[in-house]
């Protein structure tokens, strides 16, 4: 940082002189005040602290006033620490310890006198002593009639650089007044500390200090406004040199040679350099669209319009064919974003926009979308081949459109699934465009994106319903790999099916085997448990059994017939269940309803299941795997039926990360984990939290929901039950085009409107809107204007909001 | 099925038709559809009766199909466009610059097969419209010349009468619904002193040595005129072309009917030239009587390509969905999707659709809201002339207000003698999308369906009545509408604030935070991952939601976490990463909580 005073010191000889006077002096030095004033040379400044003998040697202003040392020999002024001994009685001795004082000479006037309190840093001290010696060249101002004042005398001699801070003494305030010690002289600095003065100005994110250049030097008409460039840059010395450079450097520069050979400011400040190339033909146009482009990149590019066409094609150019002079700044605009990203942080303070892309889907894929996916993995389908590749093979397809955000993000889950599958499935994956080949889409019924279907040899197609993602449809891919439900013909069969034994390679993706147990004789039920083994295949593993001797089976698993045996592959345990309906419909539920476990880990692939039972949910949150003891005490109320109106469950913060997010919302401030909150989702909202000084044990977990059934515990928060309403508004085409109609119907001839007539309406509204591109910094504050004007009115929302 | 559409209906018998009570001795063969003419409106019509199982005919004067096309063009060049290469595979697309072929499943019925020429050859035509009815198989009684044509009051036909039409032969028969595909075969006549020396376009000499060395005059200044002009041009002494009006070039006026390369079409003056029908193709006259190819034109003269295959071919299919909901209770087909995939059907919608590409203006989408705009109706090219009436023409509800997708070119920037060159004329900025020129989207949304006075008062140069709200998706050159910032988000944004909901996607862990932290879901979380059919992201997407700062990052890195909450904390209520609605709540839904 520092190396970028040196083109302050090559700018200023008398800083040099004063180096060369006195050689670096890094620390304070102490004189006694005889010495002091005698040390003082006429038209020097300096800055003195007086202090009592016997006051502490070090203090945190000393501290502060010896690192100030140094930058203020940089601007020629002295620093001392004065002490005050009873022998030379001065004046600014204080009387007290306490109400010492700093003081700023020139020469031998006493120019000001800081409380001690005023310089509390060493940015406050330079800040402040370079503002009192500087008092002509950077005006003060507190409202907008001052500022326009200035303006107005300036216009035609001088450019103005007016910025605002939020408190004198702060490191921005430093910044410029460093600013205005070099170029003080060169332009008026104007300062404020108002917020309602740069709001008056059109400013946004007014909590920010600012700096505007004003370009008044260039305007002759006395009622015409200066032009103004934001500096984007936050406010430090280096940026603000750097924008005054470029502010000075030519607006546009026109040259003939290879780009290669060019160089202007910008370039050595590090900044692109933006050729527009122009031709003899259209010179005049271009030229203007030139200026245009340059006014917009002020501060950020150089523009330069190169005449001739005799590129000769050097290395690190890059040409662009742009449509669109806009997509020149975005380009521009874009680039420096990404230098710049880390340090930037009040980007996204901005107000937000409209044209600012806040699908987080549509965000990704576009961020993502020059990562080449291994494709080949998966066989394109056309109209030609689709038939014929879905009838040849069992094949999955997905159906996705090229330019859907939502298909693009599930087709790299898609991808990953053919990674894993590769060589080893006999289960053709295959993709096909909608977006090229609708009609194929349309007559495989596919009317949304993206679906996914697959085709089995002489069976009908089957859309998969899963989560969509790689984990959940590679399940569905391996559970297809057999036909559901599967047929046992042996009791061994049977048992090694239960226990897992028989499909091995299958349970890791179905944590439960079904078995249904029929008397051969059942065959309307055979048949149902077939038609809901058939509709599962895919999520869970079924079999059925219905030989003579199914009768052993049922009287082992005390299991009255028709009935089916839960093999809880994880747990190693076996259940029965009654099937007293045997519609198929009603078997699917009676299996969905046995795959939820008793005190599940909450994870985002299957809150939904549990979510369905429209219960508020128990959640113990934890920093890893649940404590045994957490858990066994949980269990036990399950058990003894405390928790049947409740839908128990933890939750892994290693797992689920984003259940810090959830804690947040719940708490403020957290306390430490293991934490047990009741979530009531369906009614209400409220959420309740297990007091976390208190033990996760049985007794105390009866005693607060006790509790909380006789409404004697206050939730710790209600969640919001705000609908979703459009995240931004819409761009009003309807204003516009009746703004454009009532402006038009002004200059309409009274009678009937000949051709002729038309036309030149036309043209003039052509020449509008011309005019209103080369205004650009018109129309961008109308639509800032309105932008942060509906912020605030969200904000004021929000306000009232937390008020409730 | 006569029942239905029973006695009070039937309308003032037609300018056309003379009402003759017929003796009830004879009961002559009754059809449910007869098509009068093979051209291709006919055929068209034809396909779609016959894929829909209808009892029709069609009756055709000439041996073979389309006899206007085995004459005309006198110079046998068709200015229909034949783009056989579009460098897209979407048939529905490629059907844009595919001016000549008929509507059909069956892939090899497309023009291109037939030509290789961009401007094809006539005969080309015949050929194809030939095997186009025999392929199918469509039911055309050739050499059947309908002499006369009837009406027979009969409270039992579903439009109050029949129409009894009579051949050459003395042949009689009886049909509930008559569509006419004659075409414009009869020429104009003008009437002028001396204009009995004058020879019609359709039987002057296409031999240019019949006018070596003389002085030719030609009236008119449309495509004959010029087709005509060039065939003779290097033999006269000098041509003379005289028309009403200016010569009007078609890439000047967007109107195909217009001079596109100096060649043909019969324009003129329109009063005479077209029969008076509804929007619906319906004869203003009778009832069951439609309108069908060359002479509906007068639904869309000199705006939209109606009077051409390009253009008729849908507006025949949108005749036959009338019919069907009509007569026999088949609603206009639609698709019933959620609302999450309304951005994505409308963005298909105007990327691939032919028909409202081909018939802007006069053909347009209509989407049908469900209660609460949890879900939609898609409807394809309905008139939108008849939107007031869309309820009984189609048997579908709009109770709950809807959306119409049109196509437009910009309103004040094309017509005869306009500059379409002039400079700025395309726009690139989405806030300036609704001075568009070239033909793109328009989105009219309306809270209620407009009435009849609404559609017929609108305001000047608008083809749809003042809609609540509209929305223009900014031109392409290469009408690819699927920019994800340019075109896809103010899309959404529009759909957005028309329905008061947010219809951003969202992966499943975001899905997840908004159940556990807000008591109601957005309608893609609501509608996907509620039911377990939530987006998951990948670990790269997950990185990039991390940097683009949609996503806090949860990842349990200690400090970092406290840090981000302090700084956004204030701003964002419960934390929610992507300041969903609540933080854009309005604040009038704030009183109703207050």
């Amino acid at each position: 940082m520092f190396s970028g005073f040196n083109v302050f010191r090559v700018g200023i000889s008398f800083v040099i002189m004063c180096i060369f006077y006195m050689p670096t002096v890094n620390s304070l030095p102490e004189l006694s005040p005889q010495k002091y004033f005698s040390t003082l040379q006429p038209g020097k400044a300096s800055l003195a602290y007086f202090c009592q003998a016997d006051s502490p040697r070090t203090s945190v202003f000393l501290e502060e006033l010896n690192e100030a040392v140094r930058p203020l020999q940089d601007y020629g002024i002295s620093v001392a620490k004065v002490n005050c001994v009873k022998e030379e009685i001065s004046r600014y001795c204080g009387k007290e310890k306490d109400l010492m004082k700093a003081y700023l000479f020139k020469g031998n006037i006493l120019l000001r006198e800081f409380p001690t309190d005023t310089l509390f840093d060493v940015n406050a001290i330079v800040a402040h002593v370079l503002f009192a010696l500087l008092f002509n060249e950077v005006k003060y101002i507190t409202n907008l009639e001052d500022l326009q004042n200035i303006e107005n005398a300036l216009k035609g001699k001088a450019n103005i650089i007016f910025s605002y801070v939020r408190a004198i003494g702060i490191p921005e305030h430093r910044a410029v007044m460093e600013a205005a010690f070099v170029y003080g002289t060169t332009y008026q600095f104007v300062l404020t500390t108002e917020i309602a003065l740069l709001e008056s100005i059109g400013s946004e994110d007014v909590e920010y200090a600012h700096l505007y250049f004003f370009h008044c030097k260039l305007v002759l008409d006395l009622t015409q406004q200066c032009r103004r460039t934001l500096m984007e840059q936050p406010l430090t010395t280096l940026n603000i040199h750097l924008f005054i450079k470029t502010m000075k450097a030519s607006l546009l520069t026109e040259v003939a040679e290879d780009p290669q050979q060019v160089s202007t400011v910008h370039l050595q400040l590090g900044l692109p350099l933006v050729f527009i190339v122009s031709q003899q033909a259209t010179y005049e146009a271009d030229r203007r669209t030139a200026e245009w482009v340059a006014w917009r990149l002020l501060g950020k590019a150089g523009v330069l319009l190169l005449l001739s066409a005799g590129i000769t094609g050097g290395v690190p150019v890059e040409f662009l064919v742009l449509h669109d002079v806009d997509l020149i700044i975005s380009h521009v605009e874009n680039n420096m974003h990404i230098e710049e990203i880390q340090e930037d942080e009040d980007n996204d303070m901005e107000g937000p926009d409209i044209d600012v892309q806040d699908d987080e889907v549509a965000e990704t894929v576009f961020r993502d979308r020059k990562r080449k996916l291994p494709l080949e993995l998966t066989v394109e389908l056309t109209e030609e081949t689709f038939n014929a590749t879905v009838m040849a093979s069992d094949s999955i397809v997905l159906f996705y459109a090229g330019w859907q955000a939502v298909s693009m993000a599930f087709l790299q889950s898609y991808i990953d699934v053919a990674v894993k599958l590769k060589g080893t499935s006999t289960m053709l994956l295959t993709r096909i465009n909608c977006a090229d080949w609708s009609d194929v889409c349309t007559k495989q019924n596919v009317t949304e994106f993206p679906i996914v279907k697959m085709y089995k040899k002489g069976e009908n197609p089957v859309s998969y319903a899963g989560m969509l993602g790689t984990e959940d449809l590679l399940k569905f891919i391996q559970l297809n790999r057999i036909s559901y439900p599967v047929n046992i013909i042996s009791i061994q069969e049977a048992e090694e099916y239960l226990s897992g034994e028989l499909y091995k390679d299958l349970i890791s993706y179905s944590s439960v085997s079904v078995l249904g147990l029929f008397s051969p004789t059942m065959k309307t039920a055979k048949e149902d448990f077939s038609e809901a083994g058939n509709y599962l295949k895919g999520y869970v593993i079924t079999g059925i059994y219905s030989e003579e001797d199914v009768l052993l089976l049922s009287t082992k698993y005390a299991a009255s017939l028709p009935a089916l045996l839960l093999a809880r592959h994880t747990e190693g345990k076996i259940e029965s269940v009654p099937l007293a309906s045997t519609h198929a419909q009603d078997i699917v539920q009676i299996i969905t309803d046995a795959l939820l476990e008793m005190f599940p880990e909450i994870t985002v692939e299957n809150l939904p299941s549990y979510f369905r039972l429209q219960k508020p949910l128990l959640i113990l949150f934890s920093d890893g795997t649940v404590n045994p003891q957490y858990k066994k005490a949980i269990l036990t109320l399950v058990k003894q039926k405390y928790l049947d109106s409740f839908t128990p469950c933890w939750l892994n913060l290693k797992n689920t990360p984003v259940g810090r997010g959830i804690l947040r919302a719940y708490f403020d401030p957290l306390p430490p984990l293991p934490l047990l909150v009741l979530v009531n989702l369906h009614s209400g909202g409220q959420v309740f939290a297990f007091p976390s000084d208190q033990a996760i044990i049985e007794e105390n977990l009866v005693l607060w929901l006790k509790k909380l059934e006789a409404g004697l515990e206050n939730h710790i928060t209600i969640l919001p039950a705000q609908e979703w309403k459009p995240p931004l508004p819409a761009y009003d085409f309807l204003s516009m085009i009746d703004a454009a109609t009532s402006h038009r119907g002004t200059r309409k001839v009274p009678k009937c409107m000949k051709e002729t007539d038309v036309q030149e309406n036309d043209k003039e509204q052509h020449e509008d809107k011309s005019a209103v591109r080369k205004e650009p910094i018109e129309t961008l504050r109308i639509k800032h204007w309105n932008r942060s004007n509906w912020f605030k009115e969200a904000e004021k929302s929000f306000r009232r909001d937390k008020e409730l | 099925m006569g029942l239905s559409a029973a006695a009070p209906l039937w309308g003032p018998p037609g300018l056309l038709l003379a009402i003759a009570l017929h003796p009830a001795l004879s009961v002559p063969p009754r059809r449910d559809y007869c098509v009068l003419g093979a051209g291709p409106a006919g055929l068209q019509m034809a396909y779609f009766l016959q894929r829909a199982g209808r009892d029709y005919a069609v009756f055709e004067r000439a041996p073979r199909p389309g006899s206007f096309f085995t004459r005309y063009p006198r110079h046998r060049k068709l200015i229909s466009i034949n783009k056989r290469y579009t460098g897209k595979a979407n048939a529905e697309f490629n059907l844009r610059h595919d001016w000549n072929s008929l509507l059909s499943h069956d892939p090899r019925l497309l023009f291109r097969h037939y030509s290789r020429a961009y401007f094809p050859d006539a005969r080309d035509m015949v050929r194809y419209l030939g095997d186009f009815a025999d392929t199918l198989g469509l039911r055309v009684q050739y050499n059947t010349t309908i002499a006369h044509v009837t009406l027979d009051k009969d409270r039992q036909a579903w439009n109050g009468h029949y129409f009894i039409l009579t051949d050459q032969k003395g042949q009689v028969h009886q049909c509930s619904v008559l569509l006419v595909a004659t075409g414009l075969s009869v020429p104009n006549q003008v009437d002028f002193p001396g204009s009995e020396y004058a020879e019609g376009y359709e039987s002057v000499s296409v031999d240019p040595e019949d006018f070596v060395g003389q002085n030719v005059l030609i009236l008119g200044r449309g495509n004959s005129a010029f087709e005509t002009a060039e065939n003779i041009l290097g033999v006269t002494n000098f041509i003379h072309m005289l028309s009403r009006s200016r010569v009007r070039l078609s890439w000047a006026t967007h109107y195909v009917g217009d001079l596109r390369s100096l060649r043909l079409n019969s324009g003129n003056a329109f009063g005479k030239k077209y029969p008076l029908i509804r929007a619906s193709y319906e004869s203003k006259g009778s009832r069951g009587l439609f309108i069908l190819g060359t002479a509906s034109h007068s639904v869309d003269y000199r705006k939209s390509a109606g009077g051409f295959i390009h253009g008729f071919r849908y507006t025949v299919r949108a005749v036959h969905r009338l019919l069907e909901h009509r007569h026999h209770s088949v609603t206009w087909p639609a698709t019933k999707l959620p609302i999450t995939q309304l951005t994505s059907s409308i963005v298909r919608r105007v990327n691939e659709a032919s028909g409202l590409y081909q018939m802007f203006g006069v053909l347009a989408d209509v989407i049908l809201l469900k209660e609460n705009s949890t879900a939609f109706e898609y409807l394809e090219e309905f008139p939108i002339q008849m939107l007031a009436q869309l309820e009984t023409l189609t048997g579908r509800k709009a109770k709950h207000g809807l959306f119409v997708i049109n196509m437009e070119y910009g309103r004040n920037f094309s017509g005869p003698d306009k500059d379409v060159f002039f400079d700025d004329r395309s726009v690139g900025h989405t806030e300036d999308a609704w001075q568009s020129n070239f033909l793109h989207p328009v989105i009219y949304y309306y809270r209620y369906l407009p009435t009849e006075q609404e559609v017929r008062f609108r305001p000047a140069h608008w083809p749809l009545p003042r809609p609540t709200a509209i929305h223009h998706i900014v031109e392409d050159f290469l009408t690819d509408w699927t920019a994800p910032i340019g075109h896809i988000l103010p899309l959404r944004r529009f759909l957005e604030n028309c329905l008061d909901t947010d219809l951003r996607s969202f992966y499943a862990e975001s899905c997840f935070l908004f159940t556990l932290t807000c008591q109601k879901l957005p309608p893609f979380c609501q509608q996907g991952y509620l039911r377990m059919q939530g987006l998951v992201s990948t670990e790269s997407l997950r990185q990039h939601r991390v940097e683009s700062r949609l996503l806090r990052d949860y990842a349990p890195t200690g400090r970092r976490l406290e840090d981000s909450s302090q700084q956004l904390g204030d701003q964002e209520p419960l934390g929610s990463p992507l300041a969903p609605g609540p933080l854009a709540q309005s604040v009038d839904s704030n009183k109703e909580e207050l």
